[in-house]
């Protein structure tokens, strides 16, 4: 197995941290939010079961292929279960329909309005991330303070924005947009 | 500590290590930030989720359409606040020290008390138990994981030099915080199971126990019974329930058996051990995944095993069909995959007097 410290193996790493992520995010499983805390117990558990030196490899792959299959199980239960009870299928239906996706409308002014709750210097730095699609380095540069602040600029958005951020459900309904 | 502080202590350990990973960064994590992240999410669900939050915070951002309408303004004034707190000690990205996060495991264990009530201290140990149809997953005051099946109950009494685990019925899988000081002792009828650091099952299985290793390694030996140095002080307890062996009493004297991964011990009623057999563990444990693997077992007897992982009762009629033997893989909370299994190799009737009970029968 490559070594996941040495920088030859970037493209390497990326990818095995990547496709289970993507997977997670986008994959056939509707995901949501409110249930990520029952998945992550299931996933939880089955990390336990794996030895320490296989996870220690690749961790974050782990996390979110395990991940992955959870949200996917969970989806072919529901579906059995609404197989054998027909009557769900209109209140699951109407349901579906109110349900929002990160594309839709509602879900974008929601991230909008949790964004503007961030500093502006908080919102300075990851709109240069995601919308110029800079680095952490290359923003640093661009704003001239160090990358140690860069980086705690970020953790301190994302705790809030966990908190902040008011959706239903994660992008997993995007069915096979991977 | 309260819920709310775990969870923003979990989220900001999660968006710290998130941002380390960044996938858009030349820097990989080195080997060691590898194993303390494993170590940090294998500590609690609570970093697992927080974990899986965050990357939905990032993925959402990551749809965001609105960018160029998100104002900046005033992030140069800001500058100067937030690099004047930035002198400040803090340790860059380095996760959180164990000690923190014991509270948090017994807080954790509190919570699941006030909200499962099954949860209770009596005289010096904490007792766990669970149901029909009712699994529960506890962390003891150290950390160690116990995931307890239906119909189960568990006594943990913690000390500074021993950690005495009772397995009074039922079956549990236990994965165990490593503490060399404090060796990690389940009990269960004649049978005591030491481990250090690992992960195990052990269960009863009519008047035998199976112990079947995951990870690490235990030492299985038998204990003398009859001689429980903690009080037994529930009067709740059914009748084979009476007298399980105490950690206590383990004596370095006996012979003990030696288990690593993979292996698995089967402990008959009278204490003596069968052979150490090799296992697919993944499978031996498979209950503790919430699947139930029959390689054999009387339809009567599965019927029986699924009735204790759901409130949906399945009642088998007729003799015959109740000895048909059933070997496969099944979801424990899906009795419907059962009842398939059982139309596609034997011409039966299924019926659902109410909502609580299915009922198969031989077709006329």
């Amino acid at each position: 197995m490559s070594d996941p410290g040495s920088k030859g193996h970037v493209a390497d790493w990326f990818r095995r941290l990547r496709t289970p992520l993507r997977r997670f995010l986008v994959g056939r499983g509707a995901v949501r939010v409110a249930d990520l805390d029952d998945i992550a117990q299931e996933v939880f558990l089955r990390l336990l079961r794996y030895r320490t030196s296989e996870v220690v490899s690749q961790p974050q792959a782990y996390l979110f292929k395990i991940a992955s299959n959870v949200a996917a199980e969970w989806a072919i239960r529901a579906r059995h279960r609404f197989e054998h009870e027909p009557h769900w299928l209109d209140s699951l239906v109407a349901e579906d329909q109110v349900e929002e996706t990160l594309d839709s409308a509602a879900a974008q002014n929601e991230i909008r309005r949790a964004v503007d709750t961030l500093t502006p210097r908080e919102r300075q730095i990851i709109k240069l991330y995601f919308e110029e699609g800079l680095t952490h380095a290359q923003i640093a540069e661009r704003i001239g303070v160090t990358l140690r602040v860069v980086r705690r600029d970020f953790e301190k958005s994302y705790s809030k924005l966990r908190g902040e951020l008011k959706l239903q459900q994660t992008g997993a309904l995007k069915y096979g947009s991977e | 500590m309260e819920a709310n502080e775990r969870r923003r202590l979990a989220t900001e350990e999660a968006s710290r290590w998130w941002i380390k990973m960044d996938t858009r960064s030349a820097d990989t994590l080195s080997a060691e930030d590898q194993r303390q992240f494993t170590e940090w999410l294998r500590e609690s669900p609570l970093h697992v989720s927080a974990m899986l939050h965050v990357a939905h915070v990032h993925d959402a951002l990551g749809r965001f359409k609105g960018w160029s309408e998100v104002a900046t303004d005033g992030a140069d004034e800001n500058d100067n606040v937030v690099t004047l707190r930035d002198q400040s000690p803090r340790e860059e990205s380095a996760p959180r020290r164990r000690s923190a996060w014991l509270p948090a495991a017994l807080a954790a264990g509190l919570c699941t008390f006030v909200v499962g009530g099954a949860w209770m201290w009596l005289g010096r140990g904490e007792v766990i138990v669970t149901d029909r149809a009712e699994r529960r997953e506890v962390m003891l005051s150290d950390g160690s994981v116990v995931r307890l099946e239906p119909e189960s109950m568990v006594r943990a009494s913690m000390s500074d030099d021993v950690r005495n685990i009772t397995l009074v019925r039922g079956r549990a899988l236990f994965h165990v915080s490593k503490d060399p000081n404090r060796p990690f002792i389940v009990a269960a009828n004649n049978t005591a199971v030491r481990a250090i650091g690992t992960a195990f099952g052990v269960e009863h299985k009519k008047d035998e126990i199976i112990v079947t290793v995951a990870e690490g390694e235990v030492a299985v030996r038998p204990v003398a019974p009859k001689i429980p140095i903690l009080p037994m002080t529930q009067q709740d307890e059914s009748p084979s329930a009476a007298q399980p062996a105490s950690a206590g009493v383990v004596s370095k004297s006996v012979s003990e058996v030696r288990l690593t991964a993979g292996k698995q011990v089967i402990v008959q009623s009278s204490g003596s051990a069968e052979p150490v057999r090799e296992v697919d563990a993944e499978r031996a444990l498979a209950w503790s995944e919430g699947r139930l693997v029959f390689d054999g077992v009387p339809l009567r007897d599965v019927a029986e095993e699924f009735n204790r992982y759901n409130h949906v009762q399945l009642r088998i009629e007729g003799e015959d069909l109740g000895q048909r033997l059933v070997r496969g893989v099944f979801q424990a909370s899906d009795p419907e995959t059962l009842i398939a299994f059982i139309g596609a190799g034997a011409h039966v009737s299924v019926t659902y007097p109410d909502r609580q009970n299915i009922v198969v029968a031989a077709a006329p």
